[in-house]
């Protein structure tokens, strides 16, 4: 009998149903970090994962669409990404921040950054380095982030592209095990690495990461503008929200120190850059 | 260009004073606009009533001995928020 798996994160609910022993287990070692509940209730967005004939298949029912893939790097790719899109469409109680995140002592070491800059790669390192892995794709921020500033997160495992995987492979513990045409599911036991136990947190520090491979080391501190121009860039759900959540971010980047990130490849980080993060965070 | 236009700001976009740097946010565009000190100044400058001659007259006052650079540079900036729609233009 097939599982069903609920998710809910900011007022949306998600269901998984793993409709086969593999998917099961699929489900299972890659996201695992989701903390998510069997359940039989129903849910604004029905998923179902399959394994049968040598291919794996995601069945969005709300889309009315499946899709077959070879490989179950690529299954778990696009599985999180039907989970994500959903989560930041549909919900209206959160600020949806295109953005990895790690924590430390509580705080939550925000990463936000365009698809192609790093963002998943440097979160690897973040995790070898010995902080705790929460997303490296989507943050939930408190609607009301001027006098709360806790977070959530959607986890997923950290997704680097083929061309991407030569740089983090000297972080690796094991060979990865879900590869994919698309992407590769890195799990943190693979970087030596946990996962957050905690599900809310407060916001500690902005780092925007952007990986140049002709440059050196750049960690600069930015003006609340500066970082507000960043903010309002990854805010990705801003026409659900009153004032399109636009005086609610700026309040947040007064409160919570920003950086810039430049750098040329791990081996361009300074031997105490983990303790300089960590000394940042307010 | 015409510099007895009057412009104004276009009410749907939010300004926000970050310590001494400006944000505009665009909510048609979901586009975010930074500009500097001598930017904003401009900026507040277009209220609907003084025409861009005027407001360059102003702020030339305000920096003796730059009168070619200060033309230029305002209706280089009030160009640019015209095209970005941030600046409406109020034709006599």
């Amino acid at each position: 009998m097939p599982t069903n798996w609920l998710i809910e994160k900011a007022g949306v609910s998600i269901a998984v149903e793993c409709c086969s022993f593999e998917a099961e287990r699929l489900f299972d070692e890659v996201f695992a970090g989701l903390k998510c509940q069997a359940t039989v209730q129903e849910a604004d967005v029905k998923l179902s994962i399959d394994f049968d004939g040598g291919k794996w298949l995601l069945i969005d029912h709300s889309a009315d669409k499946k899709t077959t893939y070879n490989h179950s790097g690529d299954l778990a790719y696009m599985l999180s990404d039907r989970i994500v899109f959903n989560v930041a469409d549909k919900t209206e109680q959160a600020h949806c921040l295109h953005a990895a995140a790690v924590a430390s002592q509580g705080k939550a070491i925000l990463i936000p950054a365009k698809s192609g800059s790093g963002k998943s790669s440097f979160t690897c390192w973040m995790v070898q380095a010995g902080f705790d892995y929460c997303t490296d794709e989507l943050i939930l921020l408190n609607n009301h982030v001027s006098k709360n500033k806790s977070l959530r997160y959607v986890y997923r495992p950290i997704q680097i592209k083929p061309h991407g995987i030569d740089a983090i492979t000297p972080l690796l513990n094991n060979q990865i095990k879900h590869t994919g045409n698309m992407v590769n599911a890195i799990t943190v036991d693979m970087l030596g690495g946990d996962c957050c136990e905690q599900q809310e947190l407060d916001a500690g520090l902005f780092v925007f990461p952007r990986y140049d491979k002709d440059a050196g080391f750049e960690f600069e501190k930015l003006s609340p503008a500066e970082a507000g121009m960043n903010i309002m860039s990854n805010h990705v759900n801003a026409r659900n929200l009153e004032g399109h959540g636009f005086r609610e971010m700026m309040s947040l980047v007064r409160q919570v120190p920003s950086y810039t990130l430049t750098y040329g490849g791990f081996d361009k980080l300074p031997n105490n850059f983990a303790d300089t993060i960590t000394q940042a965070i307010k | 260009m015409n510099t007895n236009i009057v412009y104004k700001k276009n009410s749907n976009c939010l300004i926000e004073d970050m310590d001494g740097e400006l944000l505009v946010y665009d909510p048609e565009s979901a586009t975010t606009l930074h500009l500097n000190n001598s930017s904003m100044i401009v900026l507040e400058l277009c209220d609907g009533k003084r025409s861009l001659t005027e407001i360059i007259r102003l702020v030339q006052e305000a920096y003796p001995g730059q009168s070619e650079e200060v033309e230029a540079d305002i209706l280089a900036l009030v160009e640019d928020l015209t095209s970005r729609q941030v600046l409406q233009a109020i034709y006599p």
